[in-house]
């Protein structure tokens, strides 16, 4: 499972890289006189209503999904992990306050949340990178809550707080290493959810804005040609597919080993 | 001298999480006792007795509800850690969760010894690399790139003496420090723990269920019962002889 997953995330990792070398087009390169091409020797994915090259907006596509996939869950963990350490840690008042916070984001409908903010704050693919990591944080702080109360419990972090280590030594040093395990599982699993909610936000024409190619944004304008031209929709639909599996065989594969 | 006066420790126990409702656990109903440099003061009592509670408020980490820990005739909540930790330290019964699995011992030793150079004491021995430090518990310097688990018992347990008295603290807290431990290599830490003292002039607290070893170990015995000092004579000497064991 983690050999699949790995594999298949670092043969992405480099299409994203050398897109420039793989991609037999450039990605806005227009020919209309080669509009809506099937798969063919020359457009081996076809073309798109501007004639556009198929297979190398794909591979440019990667660079999106991937880049909002990891950006967001890295913010994500960011907050999560902090938020969690804290709360765990120090208990009391700030755990409540954290935690009735964490509650409410919880019970909110997130794409709901995320289709609210885009529309408000415009799209572009910054602001779905911020938004979707800002928003799915709760769960992960609460993983890291309950995993830090009960590490504290231990003897090695009196020990520390006996030789009065800081408390920045002490969250970031003695217990962050300790709660880590889930939060790698979780995190994983969570680059395949950003990017399914990429390609839908795109797909809703709020996150990646044309001509800048995302699968989700790909997939929108090959709906309306979708009797005429299936090659539109049905490659990029396969390539967030694979992709998102791939995350989910990672982070499965890791629940199941650092168990 | 190191001395806890009528100390009380009340814990609120939560029932459920639904339910709302929780009860108290009197750990500790007033509780004095004097630890002394130079000396081991042994303190003795059955389990859940409040032994563990008692040392953990020594060092100052966990605060009482009633009563005061005195440090050199100054509350100890009124030190700042960094002052507090150069005088006292604590080595708990368990030493396997008594270091960070993750990190590795020589990070371990590193970190109290950065922690020593910060300190302002006119320190008596020479203690600048882990091997120095290591060299007081005879422990070989090999199990420095090692990890925690990849230590025995007893190899472990040396190497939290080891940062416990890397400050040079005067009062060292031992909390069954060797219940944990095969009789073989019990007999060996506790063989060390006097050397330390004698070498250092440490004052000692050494707690245990084992009244016979804190008999013969100990300058000073003194009991303990359901969160109380028992001060009755007979009771210890009853207690000595009768081959049960109090836990
Ligand atoms: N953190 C805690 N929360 C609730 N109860 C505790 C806590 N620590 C200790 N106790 C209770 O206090 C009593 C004394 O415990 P302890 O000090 O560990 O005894 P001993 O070390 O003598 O075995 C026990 O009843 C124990 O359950
Ligand atoms: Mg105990």
């Amino acid at each position: 499972m983690i050999k699949t997953g790995a594999g298949i995330i670092v043969f992405l990792v480099l299409v994203a890289i050398l897109a420039p070398y793989i991609a037999p087009y450039k990605p806005y390169e227009q020919n209309l006189r080669e509009r809506l091409q099937p798969p063919s020797k020359r457009h081996i994915l076809g073309t798109d209503e501007l004639g556009r090259d198929v297979f190398s907006r794909l591979v440019y596509g990667t660079r999106v999904s991937l880049s909002v996939g990891i950006v967001a869950v890295g913010i994500s963990v960011l907050i999560g992990v902090t938020v969690g350490l804290v709360s765990g840690y120090f208990g009391g008042a700030v755990d409540a306050i954290l935690m009735r916070f964490v509650d409410v984001m919880l019970s909110i409908p997130v794409f709901f949340l995320l289709l609210m903010v885009i529309a408000y704050i415009g799209p572009s693919i910054y602001n779905v990178m911020i938004v979707i990591g800002v928003t799915s944080w709760p769960s992960l702080a609460r993983i890291v809550r309950a995993e830090t109360l009960s590490v504290s419990k231990r003897n090695f972090v009196f020990s520390a707080k006996a030789f009065g280590f800081s408390k920045l030594r002490i969250l970031f040093i003695h217990i962050l290493p300790n709660v880590i395990a889930p939060v790698i599982v979780s995190a994983t699993l969570g680059v395949g959810g950003a990017i399914l909610v990429e390609s839908a936000l795109s797909f809703l024409g709020l996150g990646v804005q044309p001509p800048t190619p995302s699968w989700g944004n790909m997939l929108t304008s090959g709906k309306d040609y979708l009797g005429i031209a299936w090659w539109l929709s049905v490659f990029p639909g396969v390539a967030i597919l694979i992709t998102v599996l791939a995350w989910n065989l990672l982070g499965e594969g890791l629940r199941r080993c650092l168990k | 001298m190191l001395e806890a006066r009528e100390i009380k420790k009340v814990y609120t126990v939560e029932r459920g999480i639904f339910s709302g409702s929780s009860f108290k656990v009197y750990a500790l109903e007033g509780v004095s006792i004097k630890v002394e440099k130079e000396r081991i003061t042994g303190l003795v009592g059955p389990s859940g007795c409040g032994k563990s509670t008692l040392a953990r408020i020594l060092t100052g980490v966990e605060k009482p509800t009633e009563g005061m820990v005195l440090l050199d005739e100054k509350n100890i909540l009124n030190y700042s850690p960094i002052e507090r930790a150069s005088k006292v330290s604590i080595v708990f019964q368990d030493p396997y969760s008594s270091l960070n699995p993750k990190l590795s011992i020589e990070y371990q030793i590193k970190e109290v010894l950065t922690l020593r150079k910060k300190i302002k004491k006119n320190f008596r021995f020479k203690i600048e690399k882990p091997e120095e430090l290591l060299d007081f518990v005879k422990v070989s310097s090999r199990v420095l790139s090692s990890k925690p688990y990849q230590l025995s018992g007893g190899e472990l347990q040396r190497v939290i003496i080891a940062r416990a008295i890397a400050l040079e603290p005067d009062y060292l807290l031992l909390d069954e420090p060797t219940s944990s431990l095969d009789v073989s290599i019990q007999s060996q830490i506790i063989y060390l723990l006097q050397e330390l003292k004698n070498l250092t002039g440490m004052g000692m607290l050494f707690i245990s269920h084992d009244i016979n070893l804190v008999d013969c170990i100990s300058d000073k015995v003194v009991l303990m019962k359901d969160g109380r000092i028992v001060e009755d004579e007979d009771y210890f000497k009853k207690l000595l002889n009768s081959t049960i064991s109090l836990t």
